[in-house]
């Protein structure tokens, strides 16, 4: 459905996407992770031809993305990363302007079921709202044509707990609706629940690209593991511990869960907590500096 | 037309609707204040001596050329050639930058351009929205003449030629100015940049046509500039049969600054 190959968008020297190439069958969702700069948005922009391509090409359904724009723009749904709307408009017509340009006519049984789902209130000037209902209204706006394929960059930004879980669980059920899903994120517990597969970018380049129960078996997770009595050093034996105060143990896991588990299991544990890391420290063997391009 | 640029037309021309309201509310209210005034200026002591005073050329800069003698000439110098002027300069600066440039640049036009249409769609799309407010304030200055001469009873009916031939070069000269204006809003990816370039180009051209009616040896300043070929005061003068190589030049120049515009839009980057 989708084909980017050796896509490169060159900004001031060295800054942009160099020579990304990866495919998305349809039905499937691909993520793209990585932190602030590293390319994501450039990405999302050269599928849907708002930049135009230094070299290479992006394709949706066969459709050069910025000789095609049109074209391709009737099978997608676009959401931006830094969603900026239209001021002086209230969110009923914005998003019935929406559903104009896209040629939506009937009963409005989609556009009410997302507003339903999002606890939105449309009838609210545009200037009057918040930041996270500005992100669920023009994730709506994205919606509610029923486009084949979404292109979401930083979807859930803004968006309080609740609502990040009501937009994944709409994932869900799109992805189950054979829908094409490209998104773009920084958090990867985001990407892991929606995404077939990952790519992970650094600096303009794709530094892996694999399924994402291979990625996932990589990461290296953090767990803070508090003791009731200070254990044995054997009793340890198997455990990867990176750091340990009194008697709170920080342990490193990647992949094997198993192991860890099977070791817990025989220690007095008396509390257990997953660490919130940032995407570097989850990827830290692709962001040390070490690391090439490949 | 397709399907989806007259929704673009129609979406663009609600927003751009009070605008295009204000300014020719504004400006005709300005004409019906020039022609209540009219008696006081025409019957002041002295006026058309001090007019004698002045050098030609600088009669024919300040578009007096056809003096004050009758309400027409009056208003073809001091609204034709003067408020109407400035008028809608500040209308197609703002007007052309606010439709063409912020939407893209601020990042709301986001929803828009995502949609089924291309870029020359959408640029055409606006630049059509402009082009309907420019007209429709031409065409209610160009009705309003005849009326406010009527209403203050100034015993004089202008031909409908002179009318349409003031009021056509006027459009054509604000087409073609709004086409410049379009090239700098398409060009630059800051609408503020767009904003001041395009004003200062048309105030820099503005100029150059009122120096370059000061004396003959500056008046190839005056065709250096757009505002060169549309001349109020000579056309009701003069009458009306001189207008047409103005006109057609200037929809030349307009229709070729659009096209650039559209070219520009096509190929840039849009950070949406």
């Amino acid at each position: 459905m989708i084909q980017v190959h050796r896509l490169s968008k060159q900004f001031s020297p060295g800054r942009g996407i160099h020579e990304l190439s990866f495919t998305v069958e349809r039905g499937e969702a691909t993520g793209l992770i990585g932190p602030n700069g590293a390319g994501k948005s450039t990405t999302l922009r050269c599928l849907m031809g708002f930049v135009r391509p230094t070299h290479g090409y992006a394709r949706v359904a066969g459709k050069n993305c910025w000789q095609e724009a049109a074209a391709v723009h009737r099978l997608v749904g676009y959401l931006p990363g830094d969603v900026v709307l239209p001021e002086t408009m209230k969110g009923r017509r914005f998003l019935e302007d929406i559903q104009r340009l896209r040629g939506v006519s009937g009963p409005p049984t989609r556009l009410n079921s997302l507003l339903a789902r999002f606890d939105l209130n449309p009838d609210q000037a545009i200037r009057l709202m918040s930041k996270g209902t500005r992100q669920k209204l023009a994730i709506i706006a994205a919606l509610v044509s029923d486009p084949a394929v979404l292109i979401l960059d930083e979807p859930t930004s803004g968006l309080d707990p609740l609502m990040q879980q009501a937009f994944l669980s709409l994932m869900d059920e799109e992805r189950a609706r054979g829908k094409t899903v490209v998104l773009s994120s920084h958090i990867f517990s985001e990407v892991a629940r929606v995404c077939d597969q990952v790519a992970v970018l650094k600096d303009g380049h794709i530094v892996a690209m694999d399924a994402m129960a291979r990625l996932r078996a990589e990461q290296e997770i953090l767990f803070d593991v508090t003791m009731s009595q200070a254990p044995t050093t054997e009793a340890l034996n198997g455990l990867k511990i990176v750091d340990r105060r009194d008697l709170v143990f920080t342990v490193a896991v990647q992949g094997d869960y198993f192991r860890f588990v099977r070791t817990l299991a025989n220690l007095p544990v008396s509390h257990l907590e997953q660490r919130t890391q940032s995407l570097e420290t989850l990827f830290r063997h692709f962001y040390s500096d070490g690391v090439t391009h490949p | 037309m397709t399907k989806e640029m007259q929704v673009l037309v129609g979406m663009g021309w609600r927003a751009f609707r009070p605008t295009v309201a204000v300014y020719v509310l504004g400006s005709v209210g300005y004409m019906f204040l020039l022609l209540w005034l009219y008696p006081s200026i025409v019957h002041a002591p002295g006026l058309e001596s001090v007019l004698a005073t002045l050098p030609k050329s600088l009669t024919a800069t300040l578009g007096l050329t056809a003096g004050f003698a009758n309400p027409l000439a009056y208003l073809a110098s001091e609204y034709y050639g003067t408020i109407d002027l400035w008028a809608l300069m500040i209308f197609t600066v703002v007007g052309v930058v606010r439709l063409l440039a912020q939407g893209p640049d601020r990042g709301f036009a986001w929803a828009w351009l995502a949609g089924p249409v291309s870029r020359a769609q959408w640029i055409m799309s606006q630049g059509f929205v402009f082009i309907l407010g420019l007209f429709v304030f031409t065409l209610v200055g160009m009705l309003s003449t005849p009326v406010a001469l009527a209403i203050w009873d100034r015993g004089q009916h202008p031909t409908p030629e002179i009318l349409v031939a003031l009021n056509l070069l006027s459009f054509l000269l604000f087409f073609a100015l709004a086409g410049m204006t379009a090239v700098c809003a398409s060009a630059f990816r800051d609408d503020d940049r767009a904003l001041n370039t395009a004003g200062a180009i048309m105030a820099l051209e503005y100029l150059l046509s009122l120096v370059g009616g000061l004396t003959p040896h500056l008046v190839w300043l005056r065709r250096l500039s757009l505002f060169g070929w549309y001349r109020p005061a000579d056309i009701v003068a003069h009458g009306w049969h001189r207008v047409w190589p103005g006109a057609l030049g200037l929809f030349f120049i307009g229709t070729l600054l659009w096209i650039a515009a559209i070219w520009l839009f096509r190929r840039r980057d849009l950070s949406l």
